[in-house]
């Protein structure tokens, strides 16, 4: 009888610590996996986003002083077109602030734009050295958790992820 | 004794269930991961050629065709000359097979699109 007993708690016992295994292990830990993993993504798909507007910002070259062996950028056309690409290709208005079905949540902040023309070697704001004519951009790009969207806001105190982007793109020399 | 073998084994049987959808989650996901550099790496041949090829859409196409994608459009809206906005649109349908109960496997279709602008640096003298 005392045998029986102990094999039905067992049992039971078993449910409550296989539910409490998948539950508190195994669920947050794959969550945790597949955030990280759609957060890379995203990060991906806005360093693409801002290389093709760095390498886009190259046409703001002067073509005028190529003749006279001078690399020279008008710089409000740089900026104009590195905003407009990046804007495009990340679904955000004029102001750099999110469009529906946009990865991005909220505004683009575009922390640094620099085109390096001459006196290499030099080193970026982040620290990278260039070597070679480049355009050196870095963004900080807000963007929303796929899954436990509340909890993980929540428990990091924010509104938002924020993503810095960096991306050095060479310029390049021939087609 | 024999209660607690069944017990063990659903709960083994929920937990592979389980841990097999968590996996599948990532196929759409590492799809979508794999076209966005197969597209960028064409975007980067429209940039340098000013348009589109015969021969970028074919090797673009054949590339998605055999990660499993079907129904490919593929357009490049090019302008040719340097400074100009260049825009590759891929469309494809993602098919793939997953786990929705317990014991049952369904077909899924995931369209998924790629939809960039850069600018052309091609030279034309």
């Amino acid at each position: 009888m005392m045998w029986q007993r102990s094999s039905k708690g067992s049992a039971a016992a078993d449910v409550v610590i296989g539910v409490a295994v998948i539950v508190l292990v195994v669920l947050p830990v794959f969550s945790a996996v597949i955030e990280r993993y759609i957060v890379l993504n995203k990060a991906q798909i806005i360093k693409d986003a801002v290389d093709m507007a760095n390498i886009s910002a190259y046409n703001a070259i002067n073509a005028g002083n190529l003749g006279r062996n001078a690399v020279t950028f008008d710089s409000d056309k740089a900026d104009e077109i590195y905003r407009f690409i990046l804007a495009k290709n990340l679904h955000l208005d004029d102001t750099l602030s999110a469009k529906p079905n946009s990865i991005v949540e909220g505004t683009v902040n575009i922390e640094s734009l620099i085109l390096y023309t001459g006196g290499f070697p030099l080193a970026c704001p982040e620290g990278t050295y260039v070597e070679k004519p480049s355009v050196h951009s870095c963004i900080t790009v807000p963007v929303k958790p796929a899954l436990y969207r509340r909890i993980i806001l929540d428990l990091l105190g924010r509104q938002h992820i924020e993503l810095k982007v960096h991306v050095d793109s060479e310029i390049p020399v021939n087609n | 004794m024999p209660a607690r073998v069944v017990v063990t084994g659903i709960i083994l049987v929920v937990l592979t269930a389980f841990l097999v959808v968590a996996l599948e989650f990532f196929l759409p996901l590492s799809a979508k991961s794999d076209m966005n550099i197969w597209c960028r790496s064409t975007m980067l041949r429209m940039e340098m050629e000013g348009e589109l090829s015969d021969q970028a859409k074919l090797d673009l196409h054949t590339k998605l065709a055999q990660r499993g994608f079907v129904n490919i459009d593929i357009e490049g809206v090019g302008g040719g000359k340097q400074g100009e906005e260049i825009n590759l649109r891929v469309e494809a349908d993602y098919i793939y097979s997953r786990l929705t109960g317990l014991f049952i496997r369904s077909t899924a279709v995931q369209r998924m699109v790629y939809d960039k602008t850069s600018v052309s640096r091609r030279v034309v003298n």
